[in-house]
Order: structure tokens, then sequence, then C-alpha cells
């Protein structure tokens, strides 16, 4: 290399498509490893590839993506939120408690909604304001929120859910699609277009980057902090209600150990638990493969105390790949 | 030779505690110069520099830019009269491409409904950080992949481009050259003189009085938070001005 100056007119502009770059990417290697598993699952089981086995599967995994979301923009900006499974159980408690107490279909939306935005900002400001360590900070919010759930509902499941309620997650309102289903891709849709472009969302992988170059560049940290941990919370109060509808009743082990699934899972599909790396599809697309794997599993009668072992094997070989790929990168 | 001076700090004084860190230091850097600022640990150019970079506010003193006189409150006070601070640690985002650090903070919206969205325009920020990257004294190799993948002094050619697009007259370049090898070395020391070529000025806080001698044309030296003197460099054979600069620092 010499240090003068060569015209080099391609440097900023696209030449063409770049296979290897596109198919080396996380996304496009977990997207072709759903095929994969499709097509596989298809000759291993006939009952896959039917409507109602597919059907179980996107309305199963529904709540978890839609808590994969908000968890990935944690992730990106840096952080991590542990709290998330106890805030969907909390949301879904609130949303029934407003039906026991004779409240209307809009108010127990708002109420459930409010509950996400208020233990959001509980962890941000820990977090963000006081300097405690997410890690520590959401270990301990997820489980006095888990508790808040068993005070509140006094351990009993409750099920006076009224009917127009329901009908908000299992209506098919579009094109004879369960709802909660075109909300969570809507949700995911609209998160990754705007995490990738948007001015404001794209801060928060400047935050996960380096704080201090964030800092620098003029970004209210402390503020932009606080705010993810209040979406990610209120997306997971969104994922209660779908709960609560979709079900009809609300349990107060509801979500019991979700947010470790869904760790696991937008790892799988990219995320880095340093920060600064992900993207939302990525994170939509580990948690379908992984809701998939569960699926093959059950479709042949294996046991589910398997599924564990399943994911956990799912994650090791993601992160084992990452190594291979990056190899002899500079880090 | 008196010129009119671009910046100039009188009777800077500063105190942390105890400490008298400042003894009331002047300091002046003229149009289109490079200036090495040196001195031995603890000698006070660090703190002189956070002061002119809006970091900590000094105790007495005053400081102008282009004749005007300035208060910097905030390292922001001071970018914005054009003087911008390279660190150590180059203040870049590992996990993003080239195009993001240089426009980090100050992304180019798109037109239209994409403005709407607050949607930033990919294709021009890549463009014209392209543009900038490419008028430096090192290439890259390709700029939409993430800068962790650069060199030494292919990152700090990423971080001076921001100082080129962001049409600031005055670059500070902590020691640039501290963690490089010798090829790079030379590389960072081609950038400073690209940044000259484009009518900026440089401060550069240096160790090596070798590299100080290739670069600079000016040398304030500095001692026990006193201004020891100033020398005029004639270029690396410039053996007077080398046991000069020797003199005052010992």
């Amino acid at each position: 290399m010499t240090a003068t100056q060569v015209e080099r007119p391609s440097l900023g502009r696209r030449e063409g498509i770049e296979w290897k770059r596109i198919l080396l990417t996380r996304e496009m290697i977990v997207f072709v490893m759903i095929l994969l598993l499709g097509i596989a699952s298809t000759m291993i089981s006939p009952y896959f590839l039917t409507a109602a086995n597919i059907k179980n599967v996107v309305i199963g995994m529904s709540v978890e993506m839609v808590v994969a979301i908000g968890l990935t923009l944690v992730l990106i900006s840096g952080g991590i939120d542990l709290s998330v499974a106890s805030v969907v159980a909390l949301s879904a408690v609130v949303v029934a408690l407003v039906f026991d107490a004779g409240g209307s279909v809009p108010l127990a939306l708002f109420a459930g909604i409010m509950s996400g935005v208020i233990v959001g900002a509980v962890n941000g400001a820990l977090i963000a304001y006081v300097n405690l360590n997410p890690l520590i900070t959401t270990l301990g919010t997820m489980t006095i929120f888990r508790s808040a759930v068993y005070i509140l509902s006094g351990g009993y499941a409750m099920s006076s859910i009224p009917a127009s309620f329901k009908e908000i997650a299992n209506g098919t309102w579009v094109l004879g699609l369960p709802n909660l289903v075109v909300l969570t891709v809507l949700l995911v849709l609209v998160f990754h277009v705007l995490v990738a472009n948007n001015v404001w969302f794209r801060k928060f992988s400047f935050l996960g980057g380096s704080e201090m170059a964030a800092v620098r560049a003029g970004i209210n940290t402390r503020r932009l902090k606080m705010l993810g941990y209040i979406i990610c919370s209120v997306l997971a109060a969104v994922a209660g209600i779908i709960v609560v509808a979709r079900l009809g009743s609300s349990f107060p082990n509801t979500a019991q150990g979700m947010e470790l699934r869904v760790i696991t899972a937008v790892i799988v599909g990219g995320c880095s638990i340093y920060g600064g790396k992900g993207t939302i599809i990525g994170a939509a697309l580990g948690v379908l493969f992984l809701a998939l794997v569960n699926n093959i599993l059950v479709l042949n009668s294996v046991s589910v105390y398997w599924q564990g072992v399943a994911s956990g094997c799912v994650l090791i070989l993601a992160i084992l790949s990452d190594a291979i790929i990056n190899r002899g990168k500079r880090s | 030779m008196s010129r009119q001076a671009l910046v100039e700090m009188t009777g800077i004084e500063k105190r942390f505690g105890p400490v008298e860190v400042l003894k009331g230091v002047d300091f002046e850097l003229y149009e289109n110069e490079v200036l090495a600022l040196l001195g031995d640990n603890g000698a006070g150019k660090s703190t002189l520099i956070k002061v002119l970079s809006g970091y900590y506010q000094p105790d007495a003193g005053e400081i102008s830019v282009g004749g005007e006189d300035r208060k910097f409150g905030t390292p922001q006070d001071a970018r914005e009269a054009g003087i911008e601070t390279i660190y150590q640690d180059l203040a870049l985002f590992d996990n993003l491409d080239v195009a993001a650090n240089v426009y980090a903070g100050k992304e180019i919206v798109g037109g239209g409904w994409r403005k709407l969205l607050g949607f930033v325009d990919h294709k021009t920020m890549r463009e014209t950080a392209a543009d900038a990257v490419s008028k430096m004294a090192i290439n890259i190799p390709r700029i939409d992949v993430e800068v962790s993948a650069f060199s030494g002094g292919q990152r700090q050619c990423v971080a001076l481009a921001k100082s080129i697009m962001w049409g600031r007259k005055v670059v500070i370049m902590d020691e640039p050259t501290a963690a490089l090898g010798v090829r790079e070395t030379g590389k960072v020391l081609d950038l400073i003189r690209t940044l000259k070529s484009h009518n900026l000025s440089v401060i550069v806080i240096m160790h090596n009085i070798e590299h100080v001698m290739e670069v600079a044309e000016r040398a304030i030296v500095m001692r026990s938070g006193t201004r020891r003197g100033t020398v005029d460099l004639k270029g690396p054979d410039d053996r007077e001005s080398h046991d000069k600069i020797v003199q005052m620092l010992m």
C-alpha cells in the first residue's frame, strides 16, 4: 500500500450484489436453516406441513417474538433486560384485574401498557441514572415483578375476560390470519425498519457500540438508555395483553422462564450480548427457528424435557459458527 | 513576523484543589499551522488542551478564536467554534461502518416521505463519507464495513475525516502515534499533512521529537505548568531547533 493518493471511484458505491457477504450474515444463515429444517421436518413428519400445525407454531411463538423485539433493542444498546418475562405476567395480571373490577376493554389495554411504562421506567432509571449494572438490576426487578404478580393475583388464575377482548388476539380481521400473528409481524417489520433507518432508533446502535463516543456525538445517552428499557417493557406488556386475550385467562406463572428462551433466540438470530450488534428481523428468525425445533421434537413424540437440550445446542452452534466465520478477522 | 493568531489563549490558570496545574500559560496557534505541544508528563499539556476543547473551564485567562473572545462551557461549545479534538481512543463506533461513524449525531435525513419518518439517506451519506476519506492520505479499503476491521492508521483517518467534513478550523490530536507501529506512524504523519493541505490548523501532542520534527512547523514546550518557549522548526534535519527543544525539555 502506498501513502499517496490513487483514484478510487468505486469507493462508496455498491458494485453489484455481493453474494458472499449477504449469505454469511446471520439472518441469512438462520433463514436457510429454517428452510432446511422445514424441508427435513416435512419429510420426517406428515403432520408438520399442515395448516393446523403451522398455525399452532406461529401463534405459539408470537408472544415470544414481541418480547424479542424489545429485548433486541436493549441488547443492541449494550444493555440486557432479564425482567421481560415477569413484565409479561405483570401486564397480564393487571389486565385481568381491571376486568375483575368491571373495567372496560380500552381501560384494560391502557392499564396493561401503563404497567409496562412504569416498570420500564424503574429499570431504566436504575440503570441509566443510578448507573447500576443492567444484568443485576433486571435480575432484581425480575423477581420483584414476579412476586408482584403473585401478590396481585393472590396466586390464582383469573378468567373473567370479556369475549370482545379475546377477539383482539383471536379474531381474523386481516386475510383470515389471527390478529396476534398480524400484529406480531407488523411490529417486527416496523421496528426492524426503524432501527435500520430512523435517526432516533439508530442511536441505540451508537450507544451499544461505544457509550463514550455516543456522548461525544452529542447523544443524551442516559435518556436514550432509559427510553430503551421503557420501550422494551412496553413491548413485554403488549405481549402480556396478547397472552390474556389469547387464552382468555391470566395465570400467575405466565411466561415463566421466557426471558432466557428469548435471550437464547435473539442471540441465535445474531444479537451480541456485548451490545451494538443485531437486527430485529434476525431476532425474529431466531425465535422462529427455535419454535420450529421444538415443534419437530413434539411432532416426533420426543419428550418435552429434550427441548432444553435442543435450544442449548442450537445456541452453542450459533456462537460457534460466529467464531468460525469471524476467524482471522481483526477483533 | 507578527501574524494574526487563529487561536489565542492568554494567562490561562487552572488548579485542581491545591495543585496548580497551569500557572498563567500563553498559547497561540496560527492559521494553517501544524503546532506541536511538547513537555514531560505533568507539564500541563493535556490540561491546556482540555481547556481549549471545552472539557475544563480555566480559573483565569482568556481564549479567543479568530479574534473573537470565547468561553467554552462544554466540548460542544468548542466544536461549534471550529475546534475538534481527536482523542487517543478516537471515539469511534467499532460496530458501525464509515458512513455511520462520520455522520454520527449529524445524519442526513432523506427527502420526501423519508423526512416524514426520520429516515436517513444511506446513499448520500455513504458517497460523501467515501469522498471525505478518499481525500486522506490513507487508503480505506472499503467504507461499508465495520471500522473494527480497520488498522490504527485507518481508524485515525476515519476520525479525522469527520473534522474535514464538518468544516473545523482546528484539529487537536492527543498523542496520535502513541499506540502505532513505524509504518502506521508514518501514515498518521501523512494524515496530519493532509489536514494542513485542507487549510486546517493542527495541534499535536507528541512525545517523540523525531516525529515532531518531521511534521510540525513550530513547537511550544511546556514545563511544570508554564510555557518554556516556542521554537520554529525547519524540517526533520533542523539540528539547531532539535537541540533547542531538548534543552527546554530538560
